[in-house]
């Protein structure tokens, strides 16, 4: 593979549009290279990957996201959130701005579009394993906390739900229904569900 | 209402249906009354002798009848509606589901449901377009915009319905007619939605799946998780499934158990019964509740520690009171924490098999309550705890004892003994160390948060409170605690014995005259906080 021209693809949005990429940075989606129908091949150059269910505004951002994302990955969310804020959680501006300004339909585009092509990153370990192995075997009385090898991280549907998540925040139920449009919970499931919170909706 | 009759025939093993149509009031019934009406109901006589039919139960016996739908022209009562069909679905007794599973029916049922979702998405769809071009109507081949109408696919040479409704007006397609004119209604009824805002359908509802909301509220506190369940049936499992998610680590830390059968077993091992002989049976950790009083933390010279501490764990001296570090420090290593535990030792007066105490009557294949016991008796004392405090102390060995440098030189040795290479001090440490091993209390998983820890430690033969925050090692990732402060114990006296659990509070201290909480010797410039409790 020459390292000076990368291998580029190109993904097809609903309406056919286009929107061209590096391989390398199209492969985060799961969608696009289980699409790929040779064997992993440096010499093969990707095959353009249609996405019927992806809009063009959104297939739009997808690209540039992921085009981003080769070049500065985003810091993994954690949760439990210690900020109540997108800006206070996402410190990366670059991400920041990605989402700011978008409106409430191209965000929900996102989400969708995001767990459609489902883009993930596997994280290696942290540090040097051998020397977990040397530590467990000289401390007496130490268990080993078997710790996940890898981290798998959705950037782009966690980044996304995020916001959504940020939109919820502080409002009240009748605020969430009205920016859901979500019908109303019957008389008595809304009594229930207060009742049953009651120490919530008190305060 | 139409309904169909299914009748399902087992001949010599295999499930055969037959189908007939007939129209019917509009209670429900599943019979196989109607056998004979069927044309493919064609067997032969030796067929006949091993078919056996698969009565299936009258349904409107068990199951309410199915919802009647509404013909209305609000889009949002057969939302309802359709949560209605839902648990009508769920109602039928599920006696045979194997056999159900392999009728023509069930397949065509499950295709005309896959219909139904892509004539949904297709709708919404549609909708989404109308909306972009500046709510234009457009009938778009006269089909209704509003997504709550119920709009069924009807797949040529499918035998089942979905819901019952009034005869197809076309062959593609069926909908819900009004009494007045479709097409007058229709636009009537497209003029008063132009007036409305532009949220015709709900994202979060309709189109997104359980996992993608289920991050979404991952990420909401529990104020506004209980708001969002609040808005509608959907989001109100959702939130509960996710609250249960994100405290699955206080079930599996013991702290709470699945199942009555096993608080019934942590009664009786707290009331000693239930034993019979030299069998000691099987062992549930007990559950461990808090104490319920904050501690609030202010005027500290190092402003991490300043705060409110709740009461999360205990250790082997007594009851632990953390916050998190701020700013936010988390474990960074994946594979690097470790902790000290008392998990190796064998249980039990130390016989035989290690793990013994996993013998424990439980349905769960993973038994996250079945941890390993610290002990035959919860109230007695580990075997590494560290020298027991001598009762004969005067006051001046009390003061010769508590002495700050003697503090510092205490709790910041190296517990792996590297700098002074002392092998008993170093074991005492450890020891000291491993005493403090969280009960019940935080395990490393990755990225949870350092803390700041308010606790009791012994120091010599003297058991005092100390306040100290977690440091991750950054070449090792062991996680050490650094201590600033100490306080002596309160007695009964100076306050309630329920106080008394609490770290000592200032207030209480001072008024005795005595000294409150003091700084260490690596911590001479740093002002002591000034500790006492809320909620009182």
């Amino acid at each position: 593979m020459d390292d000076t021209n990368p291998p580029t693809i190109k993904l097809i949005s609903r309406t056919g549009d286009g929107f061209e990429l590096t391989y390398t940075a199209a492969r985060l989606s799961e969608l696009v290279k289980d699409a790929q129908s040779c064997e992993e091949d440096d010499t093969a150059s990707p095959e353009d990957v249609e996405l019927p269910k992806v809009e063009s505004s959104c297939l739009e951002k997808v690209v540039e996201f992921l085009t981003h994302y080769e070049i500065e990955p985003m810091n993994e969310i954690r949760t439990p959130l210690v900020e109540n804020t997108f800006e206070g959680v996402v410190t990366q501006k670059w991400y920041r701005e990605f989402i700011k300004g978008l409106d409430q339909s191209l965000l929900f585009d996102l989400v969708t579009a995001a767990n459609y092509m489902t883009i993930r990153e596997w994280d290696p370990p942290f540090g040097d394993l051998s020397a977990i192995f040397y530590s467990s075997l000289i401390l007496p009385n130490l268990l080993l906390i078997p710790s996940r090898l890898t981290i798998l991280l959705e950037p782009l549907l966690d980044l996304t739900c995020l916001q959504v998540s940020c939109t919820l925040m502080g409002k009240t139920a009748e605020e969430i229904r009205v920016m859901l449009n979500i019908p109303r919970l019957t008389p008595d499931e809304e009594a229930r569900a207060r009742q049953q919170h009651r120490w919530i909706f008190d305060d | 209402m139409d309904l169909e009759v299914i009748n399902i025939n087992v001949i010599d093993g295999a499930v055969e249906s037959s189908y007939s149509s007939s129209s019917s009031s509009s209670s429900s019934t599943f019979s196989s009354d109607a056998m004979d009406d069927g044309p493919e109901n064609n067997l032969s006589s030796a067929s006949r002798r091993n078919h056996h039919r698969l009565l299936v139960p009258d349904v409107s016996s068990l199951a309410p009848p199915p919802p009647v739908l509404r013909r209305n022209s609000s889009g949002g009562g057969n939302c309802g509606i359709l949560e209605d069909c839902g648990r009508w679905l769920m109602s039928i007794p599920r006696d045979d589901v194997v056999a159900l599973q392999q009728t023509s029916e069930y397949r065509d049922f499950l295709l005309a449901f896959e219909g139904l979702g892509e004539a949904h998405r297709r709708i919404v769809t549609l909708e989404r377009q109308q909306m972009e071009e500046d709510d234009i109507v457009d009938d778009c081949g006269g089909m209704d915009h509003c997504f709550c109408d119920d709009v069924i696919q009807h797949q040529p040479g499918s035998t089942i319905s979905i819901t019952s409704v009034a005869a197809p007006s076309s062959a593609s397609s069926a909908r819900l007619v009004t009494p007045s004119s479709p097409r007058s209604s229709s636009t009537d009824h497209h003029r008063q939605r132009r007036r409305r805002p532009r949220r015709h359908y709900s994202f979060l509802q309709h189109l997104a799946v359980d996992d993608v909301l289920l991050r979404v509220l991952d990420y909401l506190d529990c104020s506004s998780l209980v708001r969002t369940g609040a808005t509608c049936h959907r989001f109100r499992e959702l939130s509960n499934r996710s609250a249960e998610q994100r405290s699955h680590r206080l079930y599996a830390d013991g702290r709470l158990l699945r199942g009555s059968m096993r608080m019934l077993r942590a009664l009786e091992q707290i009331d000693g019964v239930g034993q019979r002989g030299g069998n000691i049976g099987p062992f549930v950790p007990i559950p461990m509740l808090g104490l319920g009083r904050r501690v609030r933390v202010v005027g500290a010279g190092d402003p991490e520690y300043d705060g409110v501490y709740f009461c999360t764990g205990c250790n082997g001296n007594g009851f632990l009171f953390t916050k998190p570090r701020w700013p936010e420090r988390r474990v960074g290593g994946i594979a690097m924490a470790t902790i000290t535990t008392l998990a190796t030792r064998d249980g039990g007066g130390g016989g035989g098999d290690g793990e013994w105490w996993r013998d424990v009557n439980d349905d769960d294949a993973e038994d996250d309550d079945a941890r390993p016991p610290w002990g035959l008796d919860d109230e007695e004392p580990m075997e590494e705890i560290p020298v027991v405090m001598d009762g004969g102390m005067g006051a001046a060995a009390m003061a010769e004892a508590i002495d700050p440098r003697r503090r510092d030189d205490d709790v910041n040795h190296d517990p792996d003994g590297e700098e002074d290479g002392d092998a008993e001090e170093d074991n005492d440490e450890e020891v000291a160390r491993m005493a403090d091993a969280p009960f019940g209390d935080e395990r490393n998983y990755p990225s949870r948060l350092l803390r700041c820890i308010i606790a009791k430690r012994f120091s010599n033969e003297t058991l005092l409170w100390y306040m100290s925050k977690e440091v991750e090692d950054e070449v090792t990732r062991e996680i050490k605690q650094t201590f600033s402060f100490w306080a002596k114990l309160l007695v009964t006296g100076d306050a309630s014995p329920d106080v008394c659990q609490y770290p000592s509070q200032t207030s209480i201290l001072s008024r005795n005259g005595e000294p409150a909480w003091q700084h260490l010797t690596s911590t001479l410039d740093v002002a002591p906080p000034t500790v006492e409790l809320l909620d009182g």
